[in-house]
């Protein structure tokens, strides 16, 4: 990882609520971040990513317009392969961690989750 | 274990884990009563349903506060609050298909929300003492 | 997050601060160990600033003060949501910074099993929510005010005694005499 240029955060997901507090969590979790950026589904998610250089994704998957799946699909076929990707989601099953499975999914945060998660998780992939 | 009572268990594990709550079932016979909201999941995968809960407005935004690390007297707008009854009922319905653990991926409708007053629901939890209403609806 | 180990004993030994119920105490005293004891359903909310060294200890009893506001006026510290405001406060009168602070809780059991040695019914449905109701409301107050917890050992059937080393602001835990681990 390139420890000299900032550490940008994208969180895709499309309840706004949701958003802030990821946010907060990652603003409290200690780790020096750069900008964070949001996104409400994978198709604005693409589009953030294609304009600011961004370190780490924090994604849902149930989304509307674009899935947090089909947005790892797209980044894989662009070979953006630079960027951390982390699944939040409420889907933990199993046939959906074996559907993302070859889609270098770095970490997999289930919903619900207290937001001492988000900070290991920035943890362990800062670390 | 009954499905619904597994419903139950998601729901409590979603006001606990990410809304500090304190969740449980009731048998007490007690109205859903006033300003609520009703919210609805419908999900596909390896069967389709809903899972309707209704909470009162109230309740909403304790829980929306708690979530978000607002104080009690912060002001929340109308659809911030909306907003995160429905990722609630999200998160309680993912939560539930996921402990299902089926073989096919499920997927979930971006919830509805909508306001009913004096909707005419029993009780079937409290949440933080107040009465939650919860179905499950099963397409057959 | 729990790491099983035995600590060397101690040279000298350390002058103990005993925290009771509905008590805290802080301290920068590294000749010191803040201790409480009977850890049930009641929430141990440890701090320590590693910079500052500077430690503090509160022994929650219920988790809202609304329920016996004359009571949460004599004793602040007995209630989740005056005491742990209070136990932070005075942390920063001793140079503690909120955001270097290491946070841990313990305890939020269900000792009502333990105690009767019967599922809980009726008036003990309650008591067994004492614990979980304690530990969730500490967890919204700190979230609430951007504090996140770094390590806890909460829940189960059993009570707990914690003592926090002033010196390096390390936990032991035990329960019935036994030290279970340190975090």
């Amino acid at each position: 990882m390139d420890t000299s240029s900032p550490f940008n955060i994208l969180i895709v997901d499309d309840s706004a609520m949701m958003r802030a507090m990821i946010k907060r969590a990652v603003k409290l979790s200690g780790v020096e971040v750069g900008t964070i950026h949001e996104a409400a589904n994978g198709q604005e998610a693409l589009g953030v990513l294609e304009a600011h250089a961004i370190a780490a994704l924090f994604t849902d998957i149930n989304m509307p317009v674009m899935t947090g799946t089909e947005l790892l699909r797209q980044m894989a076929a662009r070979g953006w392969t630079h960027i951390v990707r982390v699944i939040v989601s409420t889907d933990g099953s199993e046939a959906r961690r074996e559907e993302v499975r070859d889609l270098d999914v770095r970490m997999y945060v289930e919903k619900p989750f207290a937001p001492e998660a988000i900070r290991d998780v920035l943890a362990e992939v800062c670390h | 274990m009954s499905s619904l009572k597994s419903v139950t268990d998601a729901v409590a594990s979603v006001a606990e884990r990410s809304f500090f709550a304190f969740a449980e079932t009731t048998d007490a016979d007690v109205p859903v009563a006033g300003d609520c909201y009703e919210i609805c999941v419908a999900f596909t995968g390896a069967f389709a349903g809903v899972v309707r809960i209704v909470m009162p407005i109230a309740l909403a935004h304790e829980l929306c506060t708690a979530f978000s690390g607002l104080g009690p007297d912060d002001v929340i707008a109308q659809d911030s609050l909306s907003d995160l009854a429905g990722e609630f009922g999200n998160m309680a319905c993912g939560t539930w298909l996921t402990g299902l653990d089926e073989p096919v991926c499920f997927s979930l409708t971006t919830p509805v929300v909508s306001q009913r007053s004096e909707p005419g629901k029993r009780a079937v939890m409290l949440v933080n003492d107040q009465p939650i209403s919860v179905e499950l609806e099963i397409e057959r | 997050m729990l790491e099983l180990c035995t600590a060397p004993p101690s040279a000298q030994p350390k002058r103990r601060i005993v925290v009771g119920i509905g008590e805290f105490a802080v301290s920068n005293d590294r000749a010191s160990v803040i201790v409480t004891h009977a850890l049930g359903s009641c929430i141990a909310v440890c701090v320590w600033d590693p910079a500052a060294k500077v430690a503090g200890l509160i022994h929650v009893l219920l988790p809202d003060s609304r329920i016996n506001p004359a009571r949460a006026s004599e004793q602040p510290a007995a209630f989740a949501d005056t005491g742990v405001p209070l136990l932070f406060r005075t942390a920063y009168e001793y140079g503690v910074d909120k955001k270097r602070c290491h946070v841990r809780l313990v305890g939020g059991a269900d000792i009502t099993r333990a105690a009767a040695g019967i599922a809980a019914a009726g008036a003990g449905k309650d008591a067994a929510s004492v614990g979980k109701r304690n530990l969730l409301a500490v967890r919204s107050l700190l979230w609430r005010n951007g504090v996140l917890v770094q390590k806890e050992a909460v829940g189960g059937n059993d009570p707990r005694t914690v003592a926090m080393d002033v010196s390096d602001g390390t936990l032991q835990i035990s329960s019935g005499g036994e030290t279970l681990y340190h975090l």
